[in-house]
């Protein structure tokens, strides 16, 4: 029954994109290329976020096996790391392109290519970040874990650990300003660091969310008369977005490639034991705690403090 | 791989650092924030001077990755086949 489901959607989702096609195509249009794009662009979204919705609902159904028989413990599932590097590709077309819009505006000058082609670029770009959020969020909707969100009333001991992995001047600063006790020992790292949990994963929710809404706000004033003081502060709050993304996206690099495994987990969604062992402690009892096989020996568990945060 | 890894990010650091100059130096110089007014003109400025230390904060990470040295996450894994 469910192939069926996934039939009639990725049927629908064709029909959708060939009627636009159609239109665009016949010659018919008197618009010119850049305006043209902008409406095959905005007539598409329907479309693309319900097929990320349709992915993500396909995807909560999966059960991908939890080890390796050489003790390699799977820490996202196959279609997230799909999904992470669909989205990856979406912020590299839509920010390179998208900063040449914006910069072109404040040096007054113009690229010796065509401007449809920058606005043609961020709208695919924009197209693989709208599919990536339709999916995600039906994928954590439907799933019955979410290991990057904090649990109710877990918060202190969350910031206690990121107090621990943050630089030792930035940590009790943090501990002062919340009132942590940080003689008390660290907690043992889950699935994902502190700093995942606390500050990258609710940084990249909002500013997403943000990019999301004001592009959408932006995009509808070709199907819908958009008031201009709304269009105004969303094309402000677009560009805010944009430089906060392009900052959170140097962070985000900086923090992985200090973290090498974990870089290759996004890439293999496999990460080795002994790294688990020695830098995820609480996840690794847990998922010792599952019944799972080891084959390696135990090592003495880390702390916070010592995995090396964000520095 | 390390050093692909290592050389793309040299790049997008070095990218981010020629956007965050575009920025700050046009804080000053160009007509159009002088006509929205100072506060555009600081946000231009800040926006800039932070955007430059995070690629310089990625930059100095790739440079330690090309190098090969130890990062924070590996230099205290035993080698697996020692036992």
């Amino acid at each position: 029954m469910k192939w069926l489901w996934a039939a009639l959607g990725v049927l629908a989702t064709l029909l959708g994109l060939a009627a636009i096609a159609t239109r665009a195509f016949a010659g018919a249009q008197p618009w010119d290329g850049e305006l043209s794009d902008n409406f095959i662009f905005a007539k598409t979204i329907p479309f693309t976020l319900a097929f990320g919705v349709l992915v993500g609902a396909f995807r909560s159904a999966a059960r991908p096996a939890g080890r390796k028989p050489d003790g390699s413990i799977r820490r996202f599932s196959p279609g997230t790391a799909i999904g992470h590097w669909i989205n990856a590709l979406g912020f590299f077309l839509a920010l390179i392109s998208g900063s040449w819009q914006y910069l072109r505006g404040i040096l007054e000058t113009d690229a010796p290519v065509p401007l449809y082609l920058f606005y043609r670029t961020h709208f695919i770009g924009a197209t693989l970040i709208l599919f990536s959020v339709g999916n995600f969020l039906t994928y954590w909707a439907m799933s019955p874990e979410h290991p990057l969100a904090v649990p109710r009333g877990q918060w202190l001991r969350h910031l206690r650990g990121l107090a621990h992995e943050l630089p030792r001047s930035l940590g009790m600063l943090l501990a002062d300003m919340v009132g942590l006790d940080m003689k008390r020992t660290a907690p043992a790292v889950e699935r994902f660091t502190y700093y995942e949990k606390t500050v990258s994963f609710p940084i990249w929710v909002f500013l997403i969310a943000l990019i999301t809404v004001t592009g959408l706000i932006k995009a509808m004033r070709y199907v819908y008369p958009v008031p201009g003081g709304v269009l105004y502060w969303a094309s402000g709050l677009h560009v805010a977005a944009m430089v906060l993304i392009a900052l959170k996206l140097l962070d985000h690099m900086r923090y992985v490639f200090a973290r090498w495994p974990l870089l290759v987990s996004m890439c293999t969604s496999w990460v080795g034991e002994r790294y688990v062992q020695l830098r995820h402690p609480g996840w690794y009892k847990e998922v010792l705690a599952g019944g799972q096989r080891s084959g390696a020996a135990p090592v003495e568990s880390a702390p916070a403090a010592i995995v090396g945060g964000s520095e | 791989m390390k050093a692909l890894a290592g050389l793309l990010g040299l790049i997008w650091s070095a990218g981010s650092l020629l956007g965050a100059y575009l920025l700050a130096r046009n804080a000053f110089t160009a007509g159009t924030p002088a006509k929205e007014g100072f506060y555009s003109q600081v946000l231009l400025f800040s926006g800039g001077l932070v955007l430059a230390l995070f690629a310089l904060a990625l930059a100095w990470r790739c440079v330690r990755l090309l190098g090969g040295a130890p990062q924070p996450g590996e230099e205290a894994l035993p080698d697996p086949t020692s036992h």
